[in-house]
């Protein structure tokens, strides 16, 4: 295994909670040691997030942690299964169980499947669809035979609502204000969603969408190889570039690049390249973000504000009503997140763990 | 042989294929021949119309000076058909009215130059089946605007003839024809020769029916996709990729 997949596997070691077998909302280090969060509802998401990384982990070769993955698997569907209702939930938790755990993927199946019959899902939003998709293909490709029709039903779904043909980026909601405001967290797992479905029924339509669409996207990266992080759908422009998050630069924009690098995609070996060449130091303000004593992966350069939040989506609001283009902000105005979700160390993991490619990246002398 | 030529929205049914279809059936003298026109109110023109294009398209076409998006001829079909002595009949929809008409004539053969979306009642009909032509090579490329995603994807440029079956594009292929493409061809032209080749095609499909040598071959759902409406982006690149002579099949290339 790479010495990336194990520096994040020793990191989750210490962003777990001996109780429940949770995986920390946010960490920081001080002092030279981990400080945990667990204060927030989304440890549950993210520890599902975690599980799937260390479920692909756990099936390479050279894997040596103390933890049994699919017993912590189970485990963990036994004692939250009633706290998980959101409906990206719902998919990861498929994705994550449906070759692990029969008896609970064909119950989530059935959820899923009373949900896409009701239109709950056009309230939704891309990423909830994305996950379901990408959930429910993983549960045709293990022989489960009613989630090929669902499968189809959330392809229709999610190709005929949520993507624009026109210019090839999905929508993030339906929600008349956020219609046209798309984020790049939902286009990545879009995209993703839509190469798995094309692979697995060998739909040229659907391939040929996503070879484009990830063609279409490339072209929105920073000079630096950062993703900006909102995206105006009808007019196909960068909103807004900050924050720049870590996890996107070095796994989720993965989820997308290395399979469209292995549909044949050219320009996705510079654009991997310059992805994770921002997490070590060749961003904005010439810092890597990832440290090494202890180890510890920054989150994200952004803005120095008090109402960071606030502020994003008041600028990416104004770019919209203004027609105006994002700039990049001057270095002084920036700061770097210093803390690290657990989430993003899964997405590394999933990503990067059986990976033999780019092991300049994976093997590289900041993680020894 | 009992035929029967299927169009719609006669007002405006000009296009010089299907004409060429109607003096090729009439040349062929069948037992009887009859055209049936559908959609004929003002509201199905309306919604053809907004399915079709969309007001920004108009200006689209209009800006890059392309002219109509169809090549018509000033004599329509309907009046052509006055003039050869062949039965017309005018429908709203496949109503009961047309269907009881259709089941009266009893076809051998219904050819569909429609374009429309002919229902169960209607395939069941005649003796052999109803004939469509389509842009693309079947079983691969099915679905709409597949002229532009035959280009995308640089694949043969291929008219296909089948019979129409309740799943779109999926009834058994009976025939089907290269489509020669020059340099310098854009979508219009293209499409003007895939028309040309559809004429062909359902000529071809008439004559090996009236000498039984016709071999349909059937096709699985997994052997093609089903390809959708082509957005603006991707409208553009094909029209980038004919400009720039990129499309890898043309007749005079060498190599290309």
């Amino acid at each position: 295994m790479n010495l990336l997949s194990q520096k994040a596997i020793s990191l989750l070691e210490n962003m777990d909670d001996e109780r429940g077998k949770l995986f920390s909302f946010s960490t920081k280090v001080s002092n030279g040691k981990y400080i945990n969060d667990f204060n927030n509802p989304r440890k549950i998401r993210y520890t599902i997030n975690v599980l799937l990384g260390l479920k692909k982990a756990s099936r390479c070769e050279e894997y040596s942690v103390a933890w049994d993955v699919e017993e912590l698997i189970i485990k963990f569907i036994a004692e939250r299964r009633e706290e998980i209702d959101n409906y990206a939930d719902l998919g990861l938790l498929l994705l994550l169980c449906a070759d692990v755990d029969r008896s609970e993927a064909a119950l989530l199946l059935r959820r899923i499947s009373n949900l896409v019959e009701s239109s709950k899902l056009l309230k939704s939003n891309l990423q909830d669809c994305s996950w379901l998709l990408w959930g429910v293909v993983e549960a045709v490709r293990q022989g489960y035979k009613s989630a090929e029709k669902i499968a189809r039903k959330l392809f229709k779904i999610a190709h005929g609502y949520f993507l624009d043909r026109d210019t090839l980026i999905p929508r993030y909601s339906l929600i008349w204000f956020r219609k046209n405001m798309s984020s790049f967290g939902g286009i990545a797992y879009f995209l993703r969603s839509m190469y798995e479905y094309a692979n697995y029924f060998n739909d040229q339509y659907v391939l040929t969408l996503f070879k484009e669409s990830v063609r279409r996207i490339i072209d929105f990266q920073g000079p630096l190889g950062e993703w900006p992080w909102f995206i105006e759908v009808d007019n196909a422009k960068v909103l807004d570039w900050y924050p720049v998050y870590s996890v996107h630069q070095d796994s989720m924009a993965m989820l997308f690049l290395l399979p469209g690098l292995s549909s044949g995609i050219r320009e996705c070996i510079n654009s991997v390249k310059r992805s994770y060449s921002w997490l070590l130091g060749n961003n904005q303000i010439g810092v890597p973000l990832i440290r090494e004593k202890p180890f510890f992966i920054h989150r994200s350069i952004r803005y120095r504000k008090q109402w960071e939040k606030l502020d994003r989506y008041s600028r990416a609001l104004f770019n919209h009503v203004t027609r105006k283009q994002s700039h990049f902000a001057k270095i002084d105005k920036l700061e770097i997140n210093a803390e690290c979700r657990s989430y993003h160390l899964g997405w590394i993991l999933f990503v990067w763990a059986d990976e033999q490619r780019f092991s300049e990246f994976t093997n590289s002398s900041v993680f020894r | 042989m009992r035929v029967i030529l299927l169009s719609c929205y006669p007002l405006v049914d000009k296009l010089d294929y299907k004409c060429k279809v109607l003096t090729g059936l009439v040349s062929r003298k069948p037992e009887a021949l009859s055209l049936v026109y559908v959609n004929t109110r003002f509201i199905d023109y309306y919604r053809e119309f907004r399915k079709r294009y969309r007001l920004k398209d108009l200006f689209y076409y209009s800006s890059k000076g392309k002219g109509n998006i169809l090549s018509y001829r000033s004599q329509g079909v309907e009046t052509l058909a006055e003039k050869l002595g062949v039965d017309v009949l005018m429908a709203k929809s496949f109503n009961k009215k047309c269907i009881d008409y259709l089941s009266e004539f009893g076809p051998d053969i219904i050819h569909n130059l429609s374009g429309l979306y002919i229902p169960k009642a209607v395939l069941r009909i005649p003796r052999y089946g109803v004939i469509g032509g389509h842009y693309g090579a079947l079983p691969k490329i099915r679905g709409s605007d597949t002229i532009r995603w035959t280009i995308l994807l640089n694949h043969l440029m291929v008219v296909s003839h089948m019979f129409l079956a309740s799943k779109l594009d999926m009834g058994d292929i009976l025939l089907k024809m290269k489509v020669d493409v020059n340099k310098g061809d854009d979508i219009k032209t293209i499409r003007g020769k895939c028309q040309e080749k559809n004429a062909v095609g359902h000529l071809v499909v008439y004559d090996r029916i009236s000498c039984g040598i016709l071999k349909p071959v059937k096709q699985g759902r997994s052997e093609g996709s089903t390809f959708f409406r082509m957005g603006d982006f991707l409208r553009n690149e094909v029209d980038a990729l004919l400009v720039n002579c990129q499309y890898s099949h043309y007749v005079d290339s060498d190599g290309g």
